[in-house]
């Protein structure tokens, strides 16, 4: 038994390819998954009674999601308050030189902002 | 039948005069991706000209813009000269391998590789330019922590600028008013608001200082690359 054991043991034996979780994934943070709720309640309540204002592909609260998953509560936090003031009328005048256009199903031409665009 | 049909036409599918014809005649109706593949045939039909062949749809592959696909043409090429350097330098820079590209261009394109690395003193000397001029984030945040809103005007918006004025005044002016009004809860969610927004617009500022500097940096390029292959 103890030769048949022995016999599985490869000493400095490591998988070629490691598989490690995402930092995102092994960390559990309640401050980032309550704004995450938060914004997730905010998305299937008031968000589909305000309808569709935002001019921003993805939109404000889709983008803090992204942003706040991607990058952790403080820089997410940072860039959906940024990306909250650049959310006016004036954000059209800025295409194409800052933001793409795409067309969204169902919700028509939109100004394209992904959170990547706007690290610091 | 059919298999008798194919035996019998076999040579004027390939015949490489036919070829050739149909390649060009698909890349003037602008069907560029099968005229391509019709050159490719042609290259392979006539080994001689597979060079000058070649050179042509790495032209075609940069007018389409795609330029890894360009590359790997080229590499094909058996013919290295100085035209094939100067091609491979450019879609190295256009691949994003900006300091492999510096080994091959020469002459006046070199100037291509001074631009996009940003040596904008060494490219003063191959063509007289003037650098772009860049914003400073530093200057942009600072602005925006005296008075939110400046830093994004300074860095050339203008509007979001007035915008974020607004927002943070607005909800400072909510929070007062709360707080004389002694709703506890609802001023302390204005003061996290507005918190929040001042930090947002702080941030935004060097944002959009460095967006604006890519931008800048990205017409200079189009400028000197419009001067350098005309």
């Amino acid at each position: 038994m103890i030769f048949l054991l022995l016999s599985f043991y490869e000493p400095g034996f490591e998988p070629a390819v490691k598989i490690e979780k995402k930092k995102e994934e092994r960390e559990f943070n309640e401050y980032r998954m309550l704004t995450l709720s938060i914004i997730r309640i905010y998305q299937v309540t008031l968000s589909g009674i305000m309808g569709d204002v935002c001019v921003f592909e993805p939109s404000c609260s889709h983008y803090g999601y992204q942003s706040i998953k991607k990058y952790g509560i403080f820089l997410g936090l940072l860039m959906t308050f940024d990306r909250l003031e650049r959310c006016s009328p004036f954000a059209r005048s800025y295409y194409p030189d800052f933001y793409g256009m795409v067309y969204v199903p169902g919700r028509g031409y939109k100004l394209y902002d992904p959170p990547e665009e706007n690290l610091p | 039948m059919i298999m008798l049909f194919f035996l019998t036409e076999v040579e004027t599918f390939l015949n490489p005069s036919l070829v050739l014809k149909f390649a060009q005649e698909l890349e003037r109706e602008g069907d560029t991706f099968r005229a391509i593949t019709e050159y490719k045939r042609y290259a392979y039909l006539v080994p001689e000209k597979r060079d000058s062949i070649y050179f042509h749809i790495v032209r075609l592959y940069m007018q389409e813009k795609l330029y890894p696909n360009a590359l790997d043409v080229l590499i094909k090429i058996n013919r290295r000269d100085t035209v094939w350097e100067n091609l491979a330098g450019y879609l190295l820079l256009k691949t994003g391998n900006h300091e492999e590209a510096g080994k091959y261009l020469h002459g006046k394109k070199r100037a291509l590789f001074f631009a996009y690395t940003g040596k904008y003193d060494s490219l003063k000397l191959i063509i007289p330019v003037e650098p772009p001029e860049l914003k400073s984030k530093l200057y942009a945040a600072f602005l925006s922590t005296i008075v939110p809103g400046l830093g994004r005007m300074y860095a050339g918006r203008v509007g979001d600028g007035i915008f974020s004025l607004l927002a943070i005044f607005g909800t400072g002016m909510n929070a007062y008013y709360m707080y004389e009004k002694g709703n506890k809860p609802l001023f302390y969610f204005n003061v996290a608001l507005a918190a929040g927004l001042y930090l947002g617009d702080i941030y935004g500022s060097w944002v959009a200082a460095k967006r604006e500097n890519e931008k800048r940096k990205r017409k200079f390029i189009e400028k000197v690359e419009e001067e350098v292959l005309k």
